[in-house]
């Protein structure tokens, strides 16, 4: 059928004109893959299914060279060597014709002619490749730099604030609550407690340096509930599905292990 | 002379006649005069698809030679604008329509007042039924998505085309080839027309020209009916892919019909269906197939 590679022509196989835009090549080659994929009923009764394998492949084939804008054109050149006048891709876009200069038919007598119609139609329209995507152009958004974060505060003013990137001193850490001087043996005393009681709690947090004020605003409990919770009042605390929710926020904005402190202070108070 | 519009598909049941009187009183609703003639004769029923009685004249009379005029056999309707001539309402079958009598009752087709003649073609692909098509200017093959219908439609096709070729090679003189090409068992690698023709090209380039002008005025328009889904649509285009593969013709790819109770509602009634809803969207859709089909240079500057 198709299978002698001389008689084919991509642009019959394809069923597009020569001077096709990239738009109507990609859209006849999604129609011919429909077409001659397997169990279509149009093809019932005309091609075999190697047959219609066979034109699939070519499809393909030729989508893979007419797709490229570069193999296009080298193939557009090597029909032309072969006596197939092709003409240049018009332009989807609707530009005014009368603004762009005429295609420039190269006549190799005249030296320079042929770059002339080469620089011609180099004419800018839409590009529809799979086979060279352009460079997405990054979005601004995304520019690198120091962030600015903007913070809506209660008082009804929006106050941009510059964060500063982080620069710790050296022997200083950083919990979510800020930052503090580290103890080597305070550290390793936290890393091996398995049993948080009330005072070991407030012993880390003045470790941290975490005032309690602060730490009452940022885990939204109530001073008292703090102070009671770190005296091992179990009497003034609440109950246990919200003392539990007090012991997550506690633990996470002192950057400890949610789930040690948790089930071993809730142990404590259920042993009271 | 007038512009004849043939309306075939090969299989039965397939709207050919709802499709041509359809079309018929689209044209008239433009202003256009319009002779309606049933061909499909032997089993005439487009009378009941206009909603009329059957004429006491009808082609029999002019095929047997009881009158030798066409205006004779033709009944004005009540749709103003629209004649019509009805088929055979005896025994008479289409295969026995002589060679005579054919050439005659197409050469009077040629001669009718009106500007445009529509033909309403049977099923099946017997060699008169071909010929009228063949006469046609405009060749719709009517097709519906089942596969049943797709293959008629294709074998209609095949038929036609191959009749047409059998005509060109008489004139031509290259019958040998075509003779050798139609073996589906040759060793020249030709398994379509499309193949034959591009052989012909290469063996003998003058012959190829010729046989290629000679085959250029055979475009066929596709009509797909009884469209239910978006992938209905689609076949058309397929459709017309295979066609160009295989036959190396253009085929036009006219517009769909959707499928649509009304239609049979309609044909209950007797009452043709763009008279009963003329506001439906098929009959909207059979509007602008009308102005394709009047127009191809238009149908052809839209793609």
């Amino acid at each position: 059928m198709f299978g002698s590679k001389d008689g084919v022509n991509y642009y019959e196989v394809l069923e597009v004109p020569p001077d096709a835009v990239p738009a109507e090549i990609q859209r006849a080659y999604q129609r011919a893959k429909a077409t001659y994929s397997q169990d279509n009923p149009a093809l019932y009764s005309m091609f075999s299914r190697e047959e219609a394998r066979d034109l699939l492949k070519l499809v393909d084939e030729a989508y893979s060279v007419l797709g490229n804008n570069q193999l296009r054109r080298a193939y557009d050149e090597s029909l032309q060597k072969n006596g197939v006048p092709i003409a240049a891709p018009r332009s989807a876009v609707s530009v005014d014709h009368q603004a762009l200069p005429d295609f420039v038919v190269p006549d190799p007598s005249i030296p320079g002619s042929v770059e002339i119609a080469a620089a011609h139609q180099t004419i800018p329209m839409p590009l529809v490749t799979n086979a060279a995507p352009a460079p997405t152009p990054t979005p601004a958004v995304f520019e690198q730099g120091p962030r600015e974060t903007v913070i809506v505060t209660t008082s009804e003013f929006t106050v941009r604030k510059r964060e500063t990137p982080p620069t710790l001193k050296p022997g200083m850490a950083k919990c979510p609550m800020g930052t503090y001087a580290v103890d080597a043996a305070m550290e390793q005393e936290i890393a091996a407690k398995d049993e948080f009681d009330g005072p070991f709690l407030k012993k880390i947090r003045t470790y941290k340096q975490v005032p309690l004020e602060k730490l009452s605003e940022s885990s939204r409990i109530g001073k008292t509930y703090l102070i009671a919770l770190e005296s091992n009042d179990f009497k003034n605390l609440p109950a246990p599905v919200f003392l539990r929710g007090f012991l997550v926020q506690i633990a996470r904005q002192l950057g400890l292990d949610e789930n040690k402190v948790v089930t071993s202070y809730m142990k404590l108070a259920k042993k009271s | 002379m007038n512009t004849i519009w043939a309306i075939g598909g090969g299989k039965g049941g397939i709207g050919k006649s709802f499709i041509s009187s359809s079309l018929a009183i689209c044209l008239t609703r433009m202003g256009k005069s319009v002779t309606l003639i049933d061909l499909d004769l032997g089993s005439a029923n487009l009378h009941t698809c206009l909603g009329i009685k059957i004429p006491n004249q009808t082609l029999s009379d002019f095929v047997s030679g009881r009158t030798h005029s066409l205006a004779d056999v033709t009944t004005v309707t009540e749709i103003p604008g629209l004649n019509f001539i009805s088929g055979f309402n005896d025994a008479l079958n289409i295969a026995d329509l002589n060679r005579d009598a054919k050439n005659r009752l197409i050469h009077g087709l040629r001669s009718l007042p009106t500007p445009y003649v529509i033909l309403d073609l049977g099923a099946g692909t017997s060699e008169n039924t071909l010929d009228f098509f063949l006469a046609a200017d405009q060749k719709v093959v009517a097709v519906t998505p089942e596969p049943t219908s797709i293959e008629n439609a294709y074998r209609f096709m095949k038929a036609s085309y191959y009749r047409k070729l059998r005509e060109a090679e008489s004139e031509l003189g290259i019958q040998s080839l075509i003779e050798a090409a139609m073996d589906s068992r040759n060793n020249l690698g030709i398994k379509s027309p499309a193949d034959l023709v591009r052989y012909i090209h290469q063996t003998n380039p003058e012959a190829g020209l010729r046989l290629s002008n000679k085959i250029s005025d055979f475009s066929i328009q596709l009509l797909l009916n009884q469209v239910r889904t978006r992938q209905d649509i689609e076949l058309g285009h397929s459709m017309k892919s295979v066609c160009k593969k295989y036959f190396g013709i253009e085929a036009n790819y006219l517009g769909y019909i959707d499928h649509d109770n009304a239609v049979w509602q309609s044909l209950r009634k007797r009452r043709p269906m763009v008279i009963e809803y003329p506001y439906s969207s098929i009959v909207g859709q059979f509007l602008q197939i009308s102005k394709n089909l009047l127009n191809p240079a238009a149908l052809r500057a839209v793609i």
